[in-house]
């Protein structure tokens, strides 16, 4: 085939809780060098996509293919190790961890023990990490965690950067920040695919998005048409 | 300026680090000279038994302090490394008609003998696998699930030990020797280096003493190592939060193996020591409520802290051995002085010198424990991250610094 390979693929993904069916018959795509927005309401399936890219809900029908190798049934590390760092849902630092130890333990599944230029790396985009490198995390503000969750996804190096919802818990200026540096480090050459509340936010950033509702996907384009999109307007950016 | 509180300064000579390692080694250097000071020999037996005791809580403090799994069963690791001992290094196993010897290992009519400093690792190493044995199907488990398996296996290895001996009704040779213990168990030799003159088969506890010190030493170097390596972030990161661990690409199950086996490796040295101390194993010395004074000496010191695990077993040893003594003769002496007094006080004091308090050591000893525990509940020597953990930064200070926060600076990396 001469058609370029997306980075990251869903095709035809069916995942249940039980008999609870999630997401039904989801097809994404995310080329290399993207940022890829997923927009939906509570309950739309966004995390349940999350979770399925990480092995830790496994799909029961369809195939998730990450460079032209099958992840559906992988352990969670070893898709780790392939190259996809997760930035969770509520931050999820290592509270107890200083924040140098939380970013080491995001290299930790590298082969290479030269860390150092990646640290130094996060501390350049995140100033304040530097500062606060021998703190425990689990001291620091919500946009400080915030930071450390990105930097800490960095140190693996990824190809790709699946984060949920980083503006959760957020003030509107900080949301702003974060966003920035998410153009920055997309900049910077990581492909991102992101699960966002604030539609508005995320489809400025974005170069394409999905929008999902009760776990299918009913529309996406780039994001300037999703901007102009009516549903899109009336359901998530408020306007009439 | 403000002069700093007391507490302040306490903190602070708590983060030093330099101060931090030159208090490691006053207490090194005071532990080497103890016994020059110590009255008797009683003390110093004592102290031995007290090492032993640093020993299992060190280990045990791996797996509950770093990698938070609840064991409840630790003392069946400690029975391994003791029975391992007493299999590999006494008269038990009679082997031919003929004594074979070299260097290291002699067997025959004698029973097996080998060498003490080889049977450091292969206690070690013998604690380790049945660490791996009993946590590869079970370490999946979580939280209150994974401590009553603990707690079966815990139960399991002396039941097993109990009914391997002679006769048994497996059908089975005479292994463990059952409820008739295994004794004739060997002393190390004798060690003999330039001014050291080291004779383990006398009433002298000196040398025992510096055999355990010298473990225990080397024990908390090789700890003090593992917790910062990548190994030991990784404990902590499971303990944390296994979720953003399994995110980080760790092998949550793997790395839960390998603290449950090192912890176990732990014991296996103090069982070692005690077995060959003692000369004699006994299997009841290993049941669930010595697996529960090894975690009050973990709790005690400061879960996660190795000075915490090195005071709580020191505390422990001499409050069973002559702590608790000495309290319950010290409140009947003072039974004794009251009793010179008037009326009332004179009737307290015959009551208070007639007290059986002998008997009440057990109760002394939960009061105690209450007591510390209501007092210190972070432990004696909580671990640096927990005491920093108990001073957070207010919430003000927080949102004030979020308002300025995040600088992005764009350009080359």
């Amino acid at each position: 085939m001469d058609e370029k390979q997306p980075l990251l693929e869903f095709r035809d993904v069916d995942t249940y809780y039980g008999s609870l069916h999630i997401l039904k018959d989801v097809n994404y795509s995310v080329d290399a060098g993207e940022i890829v927005a997923l927009l939906g309401s509570n309950g739309a399936g966004k995390t349940t996509t999350m979770k399925t890219i990480l092995g830790l809900v496994r799909p029961r029908d369809g195939r998730v293919i990450f460079e032209g190798k099958e992840i559906n049934g992988l352990p969670t590390r070893q898709i780790v190790e392939m190259g996809i760092a997760p930035v969770p849902e509520g931050r999820r630092v290592f509270p107890k961890l200083t924040v140098l130890d939380n970013l080491k333990m995001g290299a930790w599944t590298r082969k290479d023990r030269d860390i150092q230029k990646d640290v130094d790396r996060v501390y350049t985009l995140f100033p304040r990490l530097a500062e606060r490198k021998n703190q425990l995390a689990g001291t620091m503000s919500g946009g400080e965690q915030q930071m450390l969750a990105i930097g800490r996804a960095l140190m693996a190096r990824p190809r790709l950067m699946i984060m949920d919802e980083p503006s959760m818990g957020l003030s509107p200026i900080l949301t702003e920040r974060v966003f920035d540096t998410i153009v920055e480090i997309n900049k910077q050459g990581t492909t991102i695919f992101m699960v966002e509340q604030n539609a508005y936010m995320a489809l400025e950033i974005a170069s394409r998005a999905y929008v999902l509702q009760t776990g299918e996907v009913v529309l996406s384009g780039t994001a300037q048409s999703l901007m102009e999109s009516d549903l899109v307007r009336r359901a998530y950016l408020g306007g009439s | 300026m403000v002069t700093p509180s007391w507490r302040e300064r306490i903190d602070h000579w708590r983060d030093s680090r330099a101060l931090r390692r030159i208090a490691a080694v006053v207490v090194v250097i005071a532990a080497f000279l103890y016994p020059l000071v110590a009255s008797s020999g009683t003390g110093l037996d004592t102290a031995t038994v007290a090492e032993v005791f640093i020993l299992l809580a060190l280990g045990l403090n791996i797996v509950v302090g770093f990698a938070g799994l609840l064991d409840l069963g630790y003392a069946a690791f400690f029975a391994i490394g003791a029975y391992t001992t007493a299999l590999l290094a006494s008269t038990h196993f009679a082997i031919g008609n003929q004594t074979h010897t070299s260097l290291l290992l002699s067997y025959g009519p004698n029973g097996v003998h080998v060498n003490f400093f080889l049977l450091i690792p292969i206690a070690a190493l013998a604690a380790a696998l049945c660490g791996i044995l009993f946590g590869a199907p079970t370490l999946r488990l979580r939280g209150d699930y994974l401590a009553i398996v603990t707690l079966g296996f815990g139960e399991i290895v002396p039941k097993v030990i109990e009914n391997l001996g002679p006769g048994n009704s497996v059908g089975l040779p005479n292994i463990t020797n059952g409820v008739n213990d295994i004794t004739g168990i060997d002393s190390p030799p004798n060690i003999n280096l330039g001014p050291i003159h080291w004779t383990f088969q006398t009433n002298d506890p000196r040398p025992w003493y510096y055999l355990g010190l010298i473990i225990v030493v080397i024990s908390v170097i090789i700890i003090y190592r593992l917790r910062s390596s990548r190994l030991g972030r990784s404990w902590v990161a499971i303990r944390e939060d296994e979720i953003a661990a399994a995110h980080a690409g760790i092998n949550i199950t793997g790395t839960r193996l390998t603290a449950f086996a090192l912890g176990a490796a732990f014991s296996g040295f103090g069982g070692l020591l005690e077995a060959s101390r003692l000369g004699t194993v006994d299997y009841t010395e290993f049941l669930f409520n010595f697996s529960i004074t090894i975690l009050v000496m973990v709790i005690l010191g400061g879960m996660g802290s190795i000075p915490g695990a090195v005071l709580g077993g020191i505390v422990i040893a001499y409050l069973n051995q002559s702590w608790l003594t000495n309290a319950a003769a010290g409140i009947n002496n003072f039974g004794g002085w009251l009793e010179k007094g008037p009326g009332l006080i004179h009737t307290l004091g015959v009551w208070l010198s007639g007290l059986p308090l002998a008997s009440a050591k057990p109760m002394i000893f939960g009061i105690i424990l209450v007591g510390i525990m209501l007092l210190r509940p972070q432990g004696l020597l909580p671990s640096g991250r927990r005491a920093r953990e108990l001073h957070p930064r207010t919430a003000g200070e927080l949102a004030e610094e979020d308002s300025e926060l995040y600088t992005v600076r764009t350009g080359e990396i």
